[in-house]
């Protein structure tokens, strides 16, 4: 069914196109094309829902002709994230259709395009088509992330882009060592890398290249400021989808299963949990409930991570923790997603008689990112808690510590709600495209992932309904409520410094290490330019000095003999040559 | 065949003569000179096909009579002097202010008529008598120039009959050994040794100082500077080229002199390199194209110690293929700088005219004035640097591979190094020319009169002929050797 | 690069080739300066004739046909054009851009003076870029090489300014300078194997005179390189490119997409692998050094370009970087990373030009060079921005823009070939070429407009659609032809073609 695949690429390019060409301009007739564009544009996803549905009825796909060879198929992996991808973006270009930012068409265009490039590489079945889709859908993110012209996007699209195009690079290089190696079809590459005499090198790369793109500590540091200043619809594709991608980098491209890497695994189980725990100091003294947020994607994506290190630490469970880490990202794709639009569907809507539903999808989004019990998250992390079980990975008892991510997220999520509820629209719209598709989503990171995961992925098992599993399921969330009420109760009464009472993002802003690092960067350019402007100088005065020499020498000397030579001396000294032979030769002569 | 070289010598005497009678000098001088080239065409083609071509003038046989004789090399200056002389009569005709004056037209026909019967003289005694002729044309012309030009036309009179007698000399010398008159095959009767050395070297000094040869050049700037605009094209391209001809058959024929030989090239080298960078110095655009000929007189004479090994040891394969090469290499410089310098010359004078002064500085901006002209200068200065596809770059081809193969490293360096001289001077030239006045200056020059095309393209011809004919210019090579006897 | 089971046979077309370019030459010059309409006929005709040729000659120059014309030169040395695979690839690059050139150039100089000129050398520089892809020698090369060279100074001079006259002297310099290098290394090739045919595994006799005489053929190596290199601009030698960028835009894009840069790397090209041939050089061990080069090349444009604020000079200096990517192709040797190095030949010319037309519409239109200006013109010129972010892209070498393919081709050669180094240099120089067309693309698209600066509003057009056109069309060109590079004929396919030797 080559037809749908390209109708899948091809309508979201078109109709990307078609907004960006009707973008400007300011006649009325201009502003009604763009809002139908707009509107509409959420149906040039249908292609890309039926590959989803379809699975691998839709047969794979292979274009030989088109770039490097552009081979698809729907695989495990790909095709529920790519059903929750096609969810995700469907209801960010609903809330951008409905929202009240600047420039809506270029923002629904680039959506368009991080579409066809996020689902590229969910569905890629080649290396080249990887990263294809992996470039198509990172640089154009670069404009959701800045679409608002703020010092501060300006600066968070400083720090995403510098990230991003490390990780470009580092990808690319990783995954030409896995071609050299064999790897070009992606079905090839983990054995391929395991057989490579660049192994360590090639993991190394990718470990980087896919670890800044899924947060992994400390390459997180984009995350909480990009986050915030996008746009709401931006900010759910970024979390919900696209960090996604690095995962998915990691799934396809690892040695998993093949062979055992204790350093490389340990390494990363280590990075994740830093990345898992280390977030909620920051997480918890932002003011922004977008930071909060953002924060506890990275703490989320720390407990993909641990999956992935223990599968590269054990090859014996890799295939049930890619499972698990798969069915994670589905549930935190969906989730978190709608958390993400959350706040831009309760900033327009949070009042009136949507506010009692709209509080109660929120919350049921939020205990479903922590995990309790029903929710898509206990699912994910029942899975992943069956993974991880017989691992004998001894730094850290991991059974024990993973469910505690469940505390982080709750006491992050429990941030960004005492942020965000209290602000209120003054006046709120009815129910429109976006609170819809909002609902989707709600329905889908709670409920769905538990079908899909029964349906789809039938080695994960589900939770039962028993005291005990669920009994695991409820005391991190518990703890973390617990938790978060203690801190109330404290800022209430004063028992707090004020600056951990009312944090304002002042004592660890947003980024954390980034700060610092900006700070060096900028430290770095100053010594930088200084050394140019001074190897500048250092050659004008070189080169002023070499035209001063070129002037003054050779040509004085020239100059001189064609004087000399232009008196009449040489034509007398040839008179008496001539005289001189002819007298030598006469005299000389019998 | 025979008439023919007849005709090359008597048609212009002949035309000489009638231009000094009829009023309507201009059109004997145009007829003639296309004359000139036609037989010029049928002479080059018959010596390419059946070898040189003997005649005898007066009908007396040899010894008694004057032998005429017209080689490869002959030829094909004749051929030059066709086309040179054509177009700057051409150009003379259109604007007669560049003559100098009515004893312009016979004066020309007597120089043609003495470079000819240099070309097609046998023995080296008719030749003394043909460079005279010569020699009285020339300086006849440089000293239309008026006043300013008497000086350098009585130095130029002085250089040309001293060397005339230094050549005298030692024409004496080879009959007082040899005997016979006949002098073009003296080598058979010369040993070679200090006698033959002695001779060499007599007819070095006597002709280089006719051809400015290095360091004997110093007149040459002076006397093509002052000489009318139509005039010193043909001193350039044509009168220069009679004595190195010569100077080139008397030492072949006397199967040269290694010392010498190095000598001689040597000269050659410095007259490359210091011409070229007085002609880069000079303020004044007619000496800055005259210093260009020493620079190329210094090119051709390149080719003598290259030429000599094989002269000296005629069995030696390798030399004789080097020998060909570079003569090949030299002639065709020779006869591309022929073009190309009139050209140059003609494209000069024109351009002193429209500036009203004679100064590159004068030039600033003349390029909107007389386009076409400095595009000429522009392109005649491409050939004489030799770059491609122009003639001279074909010569230069052979004569690097001649220096390469015989091992000759300095004459690379200097052929290279010459080459991007010439082209500094003209770049320098042309540069001044294009360069449009600022916005914030209003000294811009006021617009003339555009020049005519009749004035402008006998000149942009002759420089199209000399970039032109480097594609396919295999045959020109080939004639050059004819009846030279080098490399054979 | 003749395989095996190719026929050779005398034709007259490759001369018929560079006659359409050099009749409307030699008629253009001779046009007065208000024919406009009669010069842009002939302008196009032949534009348009080339194209055409080119295109009827791929299929059959591919199954396996040459056609070559020779004309005596000197005695045993002939001038050769010879139609082949690559000379084909690279005059189907040139004749494309060439007539997209003329189009913009008509639009570029429709108020301009001495446009008969202009256009005249802008010809006869086509005929020489058609004459050195279509070399069958040594000598041929090096004639059409010099020629280059002399019909870009007057383009470059165009402006008739002090500024534009001292760009001009310093190209002509360092091009003339050059040029000596090239003739002394192609004259004592000569004398020493015979004239110099180049062949597909290169010339058997020089294969010889390096078994022989490694240390004179290590010598013409670096002579006839150092000849190349300053029209490649391979650092030191790059000096000339940044000044040359007084020439109108036009002609600096067709510096640097077609003509003058790329018939030095062309000439690169040839002399690896069809003068010595790669196996030879890697047993001479010129390689190597030049790989080193090309790498030195490639970072150091791009650290020049990082400090540059004037548009066309940053353009500039990335050329320099760029182009490189060509050379360090051919000297990493090897299948893969060659053909990345051939691809880039087109992939560079469409991207590169599609920069500089940017550059002379922003220029001509706001009258704005500087990056420092360009901030939020996106609003107001969103069609070139737009190409012009594709063209950085391309630079970038970000996906689906041509820019991408040349880089994993270079990156999975030098892994092949054992240079991971390069790899490492590739990434460095992606980096860099972000960190100098990043600021600009984002500049003008999120910045701000300083309120001093009154961009004219909308309404009127981005310039003349003369201009306007080719740019999309090479933008469109640079994504197209790695969209269908799998196909028969696009670059990529010609590009393995040429280097496998056989049809693709």
């Amino acid at each position: 069914m080559t037809w749908l695949w390209a109708a899948a690429a091809a309508l979201p390019v078109a109709w990307a196109v078609a907004l960006a060409g009707a973008a400007s301009g300011t006649g009325e007739r201009r502003r009604t094309l763009r809002r139908r564009l707009l509107r509409t544009s959420l149906l040039s996803l249908a292609p890309a829902l039926a590959l989803a549905v379809l699975g691998p009825a839709a047969g794979p796909l292979d274009l030989p002709w088109a770039f490097l060879g552009v081979t698809a198929e729907l695989d495990d992996v790909g095709r529920p994230l790519l059903l929750v991808a096609v969810v995700l973006y469907g209801a960010a270009l609903a809330a951008t259709a409905d929202s009240r930012t600047h420039r809506k068409a270029v923002l629904g265009a680039l959506l368009l395009v991080c579409f066809v490039g996020n689902a590229t590489v969910l569905v890629a079945a080649d290396a080249a088509t990887f990263y294809l889709g992996y470039a198509l859908m990172s640089i154009p993110a670069y404009g959701l992330v800045v679409h608002e012209r703020t010092d501060a996007a300006r600066r968070a699209g400083r720090a995403y882009l510098v990230l991003t195009l490390v990780s470009e690079m580092a990808v690319l290089a990783g995954v030409l060592l896995v071609v050299l190696a064999g790897g070009m079809r992606l079905a090839d590459a983990p054995a391929a890398v395991a057989g490579s005499p660049h192994l360590g090198v090639t993991v190394g790369l990718l470990l980087l290249g896919f670890g800044i793109k899924a947060g992994l500590a400390p390459l997180h540091v984009w995350l909480p400021v990009a986050h915030p200043a996008a746009p709401p619809p931006a900010s759910a594709v970024l979390s919900g989808a696209m960090i996604k991608a690095g995962l998915v980098g990691w799934l396809r491209f690892l040695p998993l299963g093949e062979v055992a890497l204790p350093g490389w695994g340990t390494l990363l189980v280590v990075l994740a949990l830093l990345g898992a725990f280390g977030v909620l100091v920051p997480g918890v003294l932002t003011a922004d409930p977008k930071v909060a947020l953002a924060y506890s994607s990275v703490s989320q994506m720390g407990f993909i991570g641990v999956l992935v290190g223990v599968a590269l630490l054990e090859p014996t469970l890799a295939e049930a923790c890619v499972l698990a880490a798969v069915v994670y990202a589905v549930h935190h794709g969906a989730a978190k997603g709608g958390l993400f639009l959350s706040v831009t569907v309760w900033r327009f809507h949070g009042r009136g008689r949507l506010r009692v539903p709209l509080l109660a999808g929120m919350a049921l989004l939020a205990l479903a990112v922590a995990g309790a019990p029903l929710g898509s998250g206990s699912v994910a992390k029942y899975a992943a808690k069956q993974a991880l079980e017989p691992s004998t990975f001894d730094v850290v008892d991991l059974v024990a510590t993973l469910p505690l991510v469940g505390t982080v997220s709750t006491l992050l999520l429990a941030r960004a709600a005492v942020r965000l509820l209290p602000s209120t629209p003054a006046d709120a719209w009815g129910v429109d495209a976006s609170v819809l598709t909002w609902a989707v989503l709600v329905v889908g990171g709670t409920v769905a992932t538990w079908a899909l995961a029964g349906l789809w992925a039938p080695v994960v098992a589900t939770p039962g309904l028993d005291p005990v599993t669920t009994w695991d399921a409820t005391w991190p969330v518990l703890l973390g409520l617990a938790l978060t009420a203690l801190a109330v109760a404290a800022s209430r009464r004063d028992l707090l410094p004020r600056a951990l009472a009312h944090p304002d993002g002042t004592l660890v802003p947003a980024g954390d290490v980034l700060v610092p690092a900006e700070r060096a960067a900028a430290a770095a350019l100053r010594v930088a330019d200084r050394a140019a402007r001074a190897t500048g100088r250092t050659r004008d005065r070189a080169a002023a000095r070499a035209r001063a020499v070129l002037a003054r020498a050779p040509v004085g000397p020239v100059d001189r003999l064609e004087d000399l030579l232009s008196a009449w001396v040489p034509a007398g000294a040839a008179v008496l040559v001539v005289a001189g032979l002819v007298g030598l030769v006469l005299g000389g002569a019998p | 065949m025979t008439d023919v070289l007849v005709l090359l010598v008597l048609l212009p005497l002949a035309g000489a003569v009638v231009a000094a009678l009829v009023p309507a000098r201009a059109v004997v001088g145009l007829v003639v000179a296309v004359a000139q080239l036609a037989l010029g065409v049928v002479a080059a083609a018959a010596v390419l096909r059946d070898g040189p071509v003997l005649g005898e003038l007066g009908g007396w046989a040899q010894p008694l009579g004057i032998g005429l004789r017209l080689d490869g090399p002959g030829a094909a200056v004749g051929l030059l002097s066709g086309v040179v002389v054509l177009a700057v009569a051409a150009h003379a005709a259109a604007v007669p202010a560049a003559t100098g004056g009515p004893g312009y037209w016979p004066l020309v026909l007597v120089t043609v008529a003495g470079l000819q019967t240099v070309l097609v003289a046998d023995d080296w005694f008719t030749t003394y008598v043909a460079l005279e002729l010569l020699t009285v044309g020339a300086v006849g012309l440089v000293a239309l120039g008026g006043r300013r030009a008497y000086e350098p036309a009585v130095r130029y009179l002085c250089v040309a009959v001293l060397g005339s007698f230094a050549y005298l000399v030692a024409v004496a010398l080879v009959y007082a050994r040899t005997g016979p008159l006949a002098l073009h095959d003296g080598a058979a009767a010369m040993p070679p040794g200090a006698a033959t050395a002695t001779v060499l070297g007599l007819v070095v000094v006597g002709l280089g100082l006719k051809s400015a040869l290095f360091p004997l050049h110093a007149w040459l700037p002076a006397a093509h500077a002052a000489a009318p605009a139509a005039v010193s094209p043909l001193l350039s391209a044509l009168v220069v080229k009679g004595s190195l001809v010569v100077l080139l058959r008397v030492w072949t024929g006397l199967g040269g002199d290694a010392h010498l030989g190095t000598l001689v090239g040597l000269l050659g080298g410095l007259a490359v390199l210091v011409g070229g960078v007085a002609a880069v110095r000079q303020e004044r655009l007619k000496r800055l194209v005259a210093y260009s000929t020493v620079a190329q007189v210094g090119y051709v004479v390149l080719l003598v110690p290259l030429v000599t090994p094989s002269l000296l040891d005629p069995t030696d394969a390798a030399a004789a293929d080097v020998a060909r090469l570079a003569w090949q290499g030299g002639m065709l410089i020779l006869l591309a700088h022929g073009l190309a310098k009139a050209a140059a010359f003609l494209a000069a004078g024109t351009l002193v005219q429209v500036a009203g002064g004679d100064r590159v500085a004068d030039l600033r901006g003349i390029a909107a004035r007389a386009p076409v002209v400095v595009m000429t200068f522009g392109v005649a200065g491409v050939a004489l640097a030799g770059l491609p596809p122009s003639l001279a770059f074909v010569g230069k081809w052979q004569l690097l591979t001649a220096a390469v193969a015989g091992g000759a490293w300095w004459a690379v360096l200097v052929l290279l190094v010459g080459g991007l001289l010439t082209a500094a001077a003209v770049a320098r030239v042309v540069a001044t020319a294009l360069r449009r006045p600022d916005d914030d200056e209003d000294d811009a020059p006021a617009a003339g009169a555009p020049v005519p095309r009749r004035v402008a393209l006998p000149a942009l011809t002759l420089a199209v002929l000399a970039i032109g004919a480097g594609v396919g210019s295999a045959w020109l090579a080939d004639l050059t050797l004819v009846g030279t006897g080098v490399g054979t | 690069m003749i395989g095996s089971g190719t026929e050779v046979q005398a034709s007259w077309i490759p001369p018929v080739i560079l006659l359409t370019s050099l009749v409307p030459a030699l008629v253009i010059f001779l046009l007065r300066e208000e024919q406009r309409r009669a010069r842009t006929v002939l302008n196009l005709a032949g534009a348009l004739a080339k194209v055409g040729l080119v295109a009827v000659l791929v299929p059959p120059v591919l199954a396996g046909q040459r056609f070559e014309w020779r004309v005596p030169f000197v005695p045993g040395t002939d001038l050769v054009l010879r139609v082949e695979p690559f000379a084909l690839y690279f005059l189907g690059l040139s004749a494309f851009l060439w007539l997209l050139t003329t189009i913009y150039a008509i639009g570029y100089l429709r108020e301009g003076r001495d446009r008969s000129r202009f256009f005249g050398f802008f010809s006869l520089c086509v005929v020489a870029t058609s004459g050195i892809a279509l070399s069958g020698n040594l000598v041929t090369f090096v004639v059409f090489y010099e020629l280059l060279t002399l019909a870009t100074y007057p383009l470059v001079a165009h402006e008739q300014t002090a500024a534009a006259l001292r760009g001009a002297r310093t190209y002509l310099a360092y091009t003339l300078a050059g040029g000596v290098a090239l003739l002394l290394g192609a004259v004592w090739l000569t004398a020493l194997v015979g004239p110099v045919e180049f062949a597909a595994s290169g010339s058997a006799a020089v294969g010889e005179l390096a078994e022989r005489d490694p240390a004179t053929a290590r010598l013409l190596f670096a002579l006839l390189l150092v000849g190349l290199a300053v029209k490649a601009a391979l650092v030191p030698l790059h000096g000339w490119l940044p000044r040359a960028m007084v020439a109108p835009a036009p002609v600096s894009a067709l510096l640097h997409a077609v003509a003058v840069v790329k018939a030095g790397v062309f000439g690169i090209v040839l002399l690896v692998d069809d003068v010595f041939g790669a196996e030879v050089a890697q047993r001479l061990g010129v390689l190597g050094p030049l790989t080193v080069l090309a790498c030195v090349t490639i970072l150091w444009g791009s650290v020049r370009a990082l400090r540059q604020d004037g548009l066309k000079a940053r353009l500039a200096y990335s050329t320099v970087s760029q182009v490189a990517y060509v050379t360090l192709g051919v000297a990493v040797a090897g299948a893969t990373a060659t053909t990345g190095g051939v691809v880039h030949i087109v992939h560079q010319g469409l991207m590169k030009i599609t920069l500089f037309f940017c550059a002379g519409l922003l220029a001509s239109t706001l009258g704005l060079t500087r990056v420092s200006e360009l901030s939020g013109v996106g609003r107001r010129m969103p069609l070139t921005c737009a190409a012009f972010t594709v063209g950085a892209l391309g630079m970038i070498g970000v996906p689906p823009v041509a820019g991408y393919v040349t880089k994993w081709y270079l990156g999975l050669g030098a892994l092949e070939a054992g240079a991971g180094w390069v790899l490492a240099v590739l990434v460095a120089s992606s980096l860099l070429n972000a960190a100098y067309f990043g600021p600009v693309v984002a500049r003008m698209w999120w910045g701000t407009p300083a309120p001093e600066q009154d961009l004219p509003r909308p309404r009127r057009a981005e310039g003349p659609w003369a201009m306007v056109g080719p740019t999309l069309v090479t933008a469109g060109a640079s994504v197209v032809v790695v969209l269908v590079a799998g196909l028969p004929f696009s670059p990529l396919a010609m590009a393995r073609a040429i280097v496998e030797g056989g049809a693709p």
